[in-house]
């Protein structure tokens, strides 16, 4: 069984101060003989609240932006969508700590959209030519309540989201 | 429904995060049992390279108690993000979806390296026994 322990910054249960971790002090060009103590963090513990999400390097800069969005209904797998696929979105003695024992990682799956789903909701109200809504303005058919309107539709397009 | 991933810190000042990997599982003390936060597990040492030639793999060891395990940092073909499920009061999201709205999920690390020791650990203790027995062989010869 793999044992992985994450080191890092400050967590919720004893409260996260938003400071800056030492994996630094790891990962950085350490000199030969130079050594970290690493120790359990003050605030070690489940954290159920903290994930750890696969992205390729394709991904990145959509999510380091902000521009990602999970969709899904309850009973549904979990769809990440980035701009791309869903058009509509716009030196002392230093101490390392360990804050989790990390259990797995989201993986992303990149999959063809749900074109069933779509032709249904396509279904329940077909396309009719209405002069009323024909004199409404685009942003207004926007907000439509009772139609599908393209934001509706778009979050179909999908990257799928599987724990590992 | 739909969560917002949020990324306050931006894409050149995401705060670098590591993952330590080892085989097995590391127990405390049964003394420490109750509470472990804060606790020391070991020492990490940058391993003098015996290699130099081949110097693309940064060597490491890590000391826990009376064993040492020989790992290297590796770079991860997909980097990890580290998200914290945050609750947002509702208000900026859309009314229909404000069940969802309550939850969204903030990208607070990126781990592009862990540091994996995949082999067994090696006993610190085995040694210095023989020797103290060559020694007494020879004073009694």
């Amino acid at each position: 069984m793999d044992a992985e322990m994450k080191d890092a910054d400050t967590q919720t249960e004893i409260e996260w101060d938003g400071g800056g971790g030492r994996a630094d002090a790891m990962l950085g060009p350490i000199e030969d003989g130079a050594s970290v103590s690493l120790c359990y963090y003050q605030a070690y513990g489940p954290h159920d609240d903290i994930l750890l999400l696969e992205a390729a390097d394709d991904l990145l800069p959509d999510l380091l932006q902000g521009r990602v969005i999970v969709r899904g209904r309850p009973d549904e797998e979990a769809v990440l969508c980035t701009p791309s696929t869903t058009p509509d979105n716009t030196n002392g003695d230093v101490v390392a700590a360990a804050i989790k024992l990390a259990p797995g990682s989201i993986e992303l799956i990149q999959t063809a959209p749900r074109l069933d789903k779509l032709r249904n909701l396509l279904r329940e109200r077909p396309y009719v030519l209405d002069e009323r809504i024909l004199g409404m303005t685009f942003s207004t058919k926007r907000g439509c309540t009772h139609g599908k309107t393209f934001v509706n539709l778009s979050s179909l397009v999908t990257v799928r989201c599987q724990m590992e | 429904m739909q969560i917002r991933v949020r990324c306050g810190c931006g894409e050149s000042s995401c705060p670098e995060w590591a993952v330590v990997e080892l085989q097995g599982v590391v127990q405390p003390q049964p003394s420490f049992a109750g509470d472990i936060r804060g606790l020391h597990i070991g020492r990490l040492c940058a391993a003098p390279s015996p290699s130099s030639s081949s110097s693309s793999k940064a060597g490491y060891t890590f000391t826990v108690g009376y064993h040492e395990l020989a790992g290297t940092k590796v770079t991860l073909k997909k980097p990890l993000l580290v998200l914290r499920k945050k609750k947002v009061g509702g208000g900026d999201q859309e009314p229909s979806t404000t069940a969802a709205a309550d939850v969204e999920l903030e990208v607070i690390g990126i781990i592009r390296h862990k540091i994996l020791f995949k082999d067994r650990p090696k006993a610190l203790i085995s040694k210095p026994p023989v020797k103290e027995k060559k020694t007494l062989q020879s004073a009694a010869a």
